[in-house]
């Protein structure tokens, strides 16, 4: 399992190279640049714009930009961010935790509600909780999420009124009410929309494949077996049941890794979360090279280490597999 | 006409009334169906005078306009709104304030995206600008009428107090006294020249040098006077210095682009900088310091950067926010009928025209010869501007612009010609007075197509949807527009890009483009006959290549004086030469705005400064 590791992790080093190159080509290959931004804004002369472009390295060929580049992000140097206007690891460091804080509460919970709901709805199949449940997980993960979250705005800022004070019911967005002393219930009134439209279609997803996996397991034998033992049901169901099935969700869990990172564009910008999708989508609007290059790639780092570890857990989880 | 047409038509007539004489606005408000006290309003406004052009302030020089390359083409119209019901008696917006103002209070001013820094040197967007408008200020200031106002200056400089010597290459700057920085340290000549070292130095990083080039040195004879010597005469002397940074609290030049001051900027405007958190708020206190006693009337003012215009137009009538950039035209119709949110405009500065390329293009020549195919002739110039219906253009297609007669009708300017009046009988009959016969639906001479290539940016759907309606229009007179839009960094690509417009490889351009307060070195660099773009002269933009030397010495007579009214003349023939020629059809200008909560007073909407530009006389009813 060690060797296995510390190959895996050996064989991502020219896997990340690649991936880097690749996408350095792509984004220098799509039209248009970051000085695009500095035309835009139409108050420099053609002396400043060519001088800032000098200053930024854009106007010398791609692979010495390539180059430039990859010397300093092995020293994990990432350079300065074109739109920012600071280093690219202190613009991360100003979202990464707004995305953690609110992905990480999103991640958890969708599980808190997934697992039970899942496990009800295999236990319980063909029942009307089961209906409901399967019709109500086919609207979560077929509504339009940005549509659902100017549904909450409507409904929760602007229709419903808070019956205690004269205010909405909830606010609109942000992290937390300006000009107040740190709150409890403030934070979590500011999270309960986010939080809601990201986990709509996350519940929905984990509880449909939580439901599937279950039924597969609940008809193996080896239950059947713990049964005809005269298991109580309820051990029989968690343990034997849903130890199992719960294999497979770990995995996708696992996989899902990198999104709690990466932040979610919608709901940033619907509720005004200053987040890491919104700062991507900035940085792919303008350009901005450095910034982007250094979010794609930690990404991608979080993709490669989350699909070892998804192998890894389903190894240890599951010891009919061995890694080698 | 119905009421928005009416609006509009007052909306031109308002911002032309100070160059109308007391009559001819008279005449033409009338025409319109005001009422003689309206007319009379408006003229007031606009400086009762039949003959002074110049209402209050001391006509001086100046000029403002960070540069001469691309003055802004497109920007900020982009989010601009209608509702030209409120223009108001004024060209500009005046809130009608309720009795006195009270102190007290914190807003909340909703931006859409997060300011990317607070220095201005290293080049910040409009959005940072909103922001370092109410912490950093200037010598001085532009009034809506166009005048100057002394900020940090004691006085405007003009010949007429000596602040400018006879060469016109000395400027003496008096500053205020007893001003202070945030900090509490004094503010002295010192900082002014610490400012122009920043903004000058190249390799520091920043992004106006360009502008301080004619500047030879900057003196400080004593803590409160700045000695400025040009090379040769800036039109923009005023407008020279918009920010000062002082020396104290920011650090080496060299080390510009990594100043805490960028992040935390420290200044003398009514409000400080108090908190930024990255891409959710900016918050600036009160300037207890502030000079003018009892001012600035609020406590706090919050920059929410609230990316999603759904939930800033939401914020804003449910009341929890009071000011909002550059709503977009959904969010103004959701205003429109509010009694909690008003949308306020001016005129902006963003006029949108078509350029035609006057000489071959395709030719590996950016020279003026050959002369183009279709465009070398002068009649078929004038017959498509008799053919763009302009005013479906400005009522029917889009619902925040102005129909505009010239390019130079902006600003301070406000030159006056011929308008271009819808008349496709005429246009035919100039094509075929030109030899340009019926061939089919297409006219045709001596083999030549009527058919044209007309480029401009993709993305902006307003100019989009013109192009449309002059295809239409230009159809119906025997004339095919293909309409080949291009990225942004295309089609305004510098020389060394190869950006065809450079290198005079199209036959029309349609795009935006503008004029800031003092539009001296824009004009000539766009109209002058030496300012053709070539390897030589690479920065020209006179992409349209329209050389004649009439034009050229009444631009160079207009940047040789500082008196607005000589210059004014000489702009007013670049104009009317312009409309004789057709080179340009102008078609539209675009409105400004933003949205205010009713309870929001003390504001003044200004065609020429940031948004938050009076936010010291701002105030909050209760």
């Amino acid at each position: 399992m060690g060797n296995y590791v510390i190959r895996r992790l050996i064989m991502a080093v020219p896997l990340l190279l690649i991936i880097s190159i690749i996408v350095f080509g792509l984004l220098q290959a799509a039209p248009g640049g970051p000085m695009g931004a500095y035309v835009r804004r139409g108050s420099f002369s053609e002396e400043d714009l060519r001088r800032i472009e000098q200053r930024l390295g854009l106007n010398a060929p791609v692979y010495v930009q390539y180059g430039k580049w990859i010397s300093k992000v092995v020293k994990l140097d990432f350079g300065q961010s074109i739109t920012e206007r600071r280093p690219v690891t202190a613009a991360i460091r100003d979202r990464l935790p707004n995305t953690l804080y609110l992905m990480g509460t999103a991640w958890i919970v969708t599980i808190l509600i997934a697992i039970p709901i899942g496990v009800i709805t295999a236990v319980k199949q063909y029942s009307w909780f089961d209906h409901v449940v399967t019709g109500l997980t086919f609207v979560g993960q077929s509504v339009p999420i940005f549509w659902l979250g100017l549904l909450l705005i409507l409904v929760f800022y602007i229709w419903l009124d808070n019956p205690f004070s004269s205010g909405p019911l909830l606010p609109a967005g942000g992290m937390y009410t300006l000009g107040q002393d740190f709150s409890l219930w403030d934070r979590i009134k500011h999270l309960i929309l986010p939080v809601t439209m990201l986990s709509a279609s996350w519940v929905a997803w984990y509880t449909r494949f939580l439901r599937a996996s279950m039924l597969e397991v609940i008809h193996q034998d080896y239950v059947r077996t713990a049964r005809a033992k005269g298991v109580r049901e309820q051990v029989v169901i968690m343990r034997h049941a849903f130890r199992n099935a719960a294999i497979p969700l770990v995995t996708l869990m696992a996989l899902d890794l990198p999104l709690i990172f990466s932040g979610a564009l919608f709901t940033e910008v619907i509720f005004s979360w200053p987040g890491m999708g919104r700062l991507f989508f900035t940085a792919a609007d303008r350009r901005d090279y450095p910034l982007l290059m250094a979010i794609i790639m930690i990404t991608a780092t979080l993709i490669v280490l989350s699909n070892l570890l998804a192998d890894v857990v389903y190894a240890w989880l599951d010891p009919r597999i061995r890694l080698r | 006409m119905d009421e928005r047409t009416l609006n509009e038509q007052c909306a031109v007539l308002f911002r032309q009334a100070r160059r109308l004489s007391r009559r001819e606005v008279m005449r033409r408000g009338l025409a319109l169906g005001l009422s003689t006290p309206i007319i009379a309003t408006m003229l007031a406004a606009c400086g009762d005078d039949d003959d002074s052009t110049e209402p209050t302030v001391a006509p001086t020089a100046s000029g403002s306009e960070p540069t001469s390359a691309d003055s802004g083409e497109a920007t900020a119209p982009a989010e601009s709104s209608p509702d030209t019901g409120s223009t108001g008696d004024t060209p500009w917006y005046v809130d009608p304030a309720p009795g006195d103002p009270v102190s007290g209070g914190t807003i909340n001013y909703l931006l859409y995206e997060d300011p990317d820094s607070m220095n201005p040197y290293i080049g910040q967007t409009s959005i940072a600008s909103q922001v370092t408008t109410v912490i950093l200020e200037p010598l001085a200031e532009t009034l809506p009428n166009g005048d100057w106002s002394p900020v940090l200056a004691a006085e405007i400089p003009t010949l007429e107090n000596g602040g400018i010597s006879e060469d016109l290459l000395t400027v003496t700057w008096k500053l205020r006294e007893g001003v202070l920085w945030h900090d509490g340290e004094p503010f002295t000549s010192d900082d002014v020249k610490f400012s122009y070292e920043a903004a000058s130095d190249v390799d520091a990083g920043s992004a106006f040098a360009s502008e301080f080039e004619k500047v030879a040195s900057v003196e400080t004879p004593d803590d409160l006077t700045v000695v400025v010597t040009y090379s040769e005469f800036n039109p923009a002397y005023v407008d020279q210095f918009k920010y000062i940074i002082p020396r104290h609290a920011t650090g080496e030049i060299s080390d510009m682009m990594n100043w805490d001051f960028n992040r935390n900027p420290v200044g003398t405007g009514p409000f400080k900088f108090e908190e930024w958190a990255a891409a959710d708020h900016i918050t600036v206190v009160k300037n207890e310091d502030y000079r003018e006693e009892g001012k600035p009337y609020l406590d706090a003012i919050n920059f929410l950067v609230v990316p999603s215009e759904e939930s800033r137009s939401a914020q804003m009538l449910q009341g929890d926010a009071h000011v909002m950039l550059w709503p977009g035209s959904e969010a103004s119709d959701k205003f429109r009928n509010s009694d909690v949110v008003q949308t306020r405009i001016a005129p902006g500065i963003w006029t949108v025209a078509m350029r035609f390329n006057l000489s071959k293009p395709f030719d590996n020549d950016a020279g003026v010869e050959p002369p183009h195919p279709l465009f070398g002739d002068p009649e078929f110039r004038k017959a498509i501007g008799f053919a763009i219906n302009r005013d479906r253009i400005a009522n029917e297609v889009l619902n925040d612009s102005v129909i505009i007669d010239s390019v130079l009708s902006v600003g301070w300017i406000m030159a006056e010609v011929d308008t271009w009046v819808y008349d496709p009988d005429e246009a035919a009959s100039i094509l075929d007075a030109a030899g340009w016969k019926l061939n089919g639906d297409v006219r045709e001479k001596d083999g030549v197509k009527a058919e044209f290539v007309c480029n401009g940016y993709t993305g902006y759907l307003p100019n989009e949807l013109q192009q449309l309606a002059i295809q239409e229009d230009l159809a119906k007179v025997g004339i095919t527009m293909k309409i080949e839009n291009q990225d942004f960094a295309v089609i305004f690509g510098t020389w060394a890009d190869g950006s065809p417009r450079m290198t005079g490889d199209f036959d029309a351009l349609f795009y935006d483009d503008g004029f800031f307060i003092e539009p001296h070195n824009s004009i000539v660099l766009r109209y002058h006959p030496d300012s053709v773009p070539s390897e030589s002269n690479p920065s020209g933009q006179n992409f349209i290549r329209w050389v004649r030397k009439d034009v050229g010495e009444w631009l160079d007579a207009a940047g040789s004086t500082p008196d607005r009214d000589i210059r004014r003349e000489n702009y007013q023939k670049v104009a009317e030469a312009m409309r004789e020629d057709a080179p340009v059809i102008p078609i539209v200008q675009f409105t400004e705005g933003n949205a205010y909560s009713t309870r929001l007073h003390g504001f003044v909407v200004s065609t020429w400064e940031y948004s938050t530009w009076d936010a010291e006389n701002w105030w909050l009813e209760s």
